[in-house]
């Protein structure tokens, strides 16, 4: 394992001792977010919906995670509400998971290949 | 008990920031950037072909000049038609409830629409407020109602989304409690209401999808007039 820099590591391979250099080093300024939040887009599209067969699966999770977010958001306002009209909502909730889940996990057993640069080699010529 | 039912319209803030405006970043999430392949993802594709249907569609009676509004046009289209279907799903916002963010969208294309008719050509903009073959006693009438009904466009053009979006969205709550409520008492009468919850579900979907529709369509048909 070559010697990489803290700060360079990504989030899953830095030990929980040196969470506070890498932490410390990382680029928050708005230019280093936007950044990061492009990296993120950049391979959530690339892994689900830039694919050669892509099916409702990698548009289906993003919006689901927006539901999510939604909920969270609004968690305060929601609790307030009696039971009798929550449920309204939980009912369609429960529809978009399952969907999504099924959807989700058809999209992985087909044979998905992600475009790549790399797998272009193919020439006019053959 | 009755004002509860507004509540969804009010933007709820977390730390600060409202939902509003996660929920207008999100349609740029949506539709990705076309790569310089050949041929691109389905999603890119779908998109492409709807948009490339939608443009020929809408643009296709509108003389030369008027093709300058294409981009802004479908950008438009698309904005709405986004914000129109994701506010269907559950806990999300719609913001184009508001009728705040309607007006400032109708205004300024109308005011535009105005502005390039009266600049270009104003005799042929102005001869728009007296249609042809008009009875002589009746034209001074005429043209005040024209006039007025010229200056009523934008307002009409963002109440309509407005009040179709609101609209929709009470009465699926209304429905939806409705139906849980009368699940306990009586049962026959609670599947019928959730029938008529799935059925004015698909007409949301489509009023969603029209309304977005008629708004940009409108806004070419003033182009038109007027380029």
């Amino acid at each position: 394992m070559a010697d990489v820099p803290v700060v360079e590591k990504r989030l899953m391979d830095v030990k929980l001792g040196e969470l506070g250099t890498w932490m410390g080093g990382r680029d928050f300024t708005p230019n280093g977010l936007l950044a990061a939040i492009r990296r993120g887009h950049d391979r959530y599209y690339n892994k689900y919906i830039n694919v050669k067969k892509g099916g409702i699966g990698g548009v289906a999770m993003l919006l689901a995670g927006y539901v999510a977010i939604s909920y969270l958001w609004e968690y305060d306002h929601i609790s307030k509400i009696t039971f009798r009209n929550h449920i309204s909502n939980l009912c369609l909730l429960l529809v978009f998971p399952i969907l999504t889940l099924i959807s989700s996990y058809r999209a992985r057993s087909l044979e998905e290949v992600p475009l790549s640069l790399s797998s272009s080699h193919h020439t006019i010529g053959g | 008990m009755t004002l509860s039912f507004f509540d969804q319209f009010m933007s709820p803030t977390l730390l600060g920031i409202p939902l509003i405006a996660l929920a207008l970043t999100l349609p740029w999430v949506l539709f990705p950037q076309p790569s310089t392949r050949w041929m691109n993802n389905r999603l890119l594709t779908l998109q492409n072909w709807f948009i490339s249907r939608f443009t020929q569609q809408i643009f296709q009676p509108i003389n030369l000049p008027g093709h300058k509004w294409a981009l802004i046009l479908t950008s438009l289209m698309l904005f709405l038609i986004s914000l129109n279907m994701l506010g269907l799903l559950p806990y999300t916002f719609t913001p184009t409830t508001q009728l705040s963010l309607n007006m400032a969208l109708a205004v300024p294309l109308w005011l535009a629409t105005v502005i390039i008719g009266m600049r270009t050509q104003p005799t042929h903009a102005l001869g728009h407020l007296l249609p042809e073959g008009t009875p002589t006693l009746l034209i001074p009438v005429l043209i005040i109602i024209e006039t007025i009904s010229l200056f009523i466009r934008p307002l009409a053009l963002g109440v309509r989304l407005t009040a179709n979006l609101t609209a929709g969205h009470l009465l699926i709550q209304l429905i939806a409690t409705a139906a849980f409520v009368l699940l306990p008492i009586m049962p026959t009468t609670a599947i019928l209401t959730s029938i008529l919850l799935l059925l004015l579900t698909l007409l949301e979907v489509a009023v969603a999808m029209i309304q977005a529709y008629v708004f940009v369509l409108l806004l070419s048909l003033y182009l038109q007039e007027n380029v």
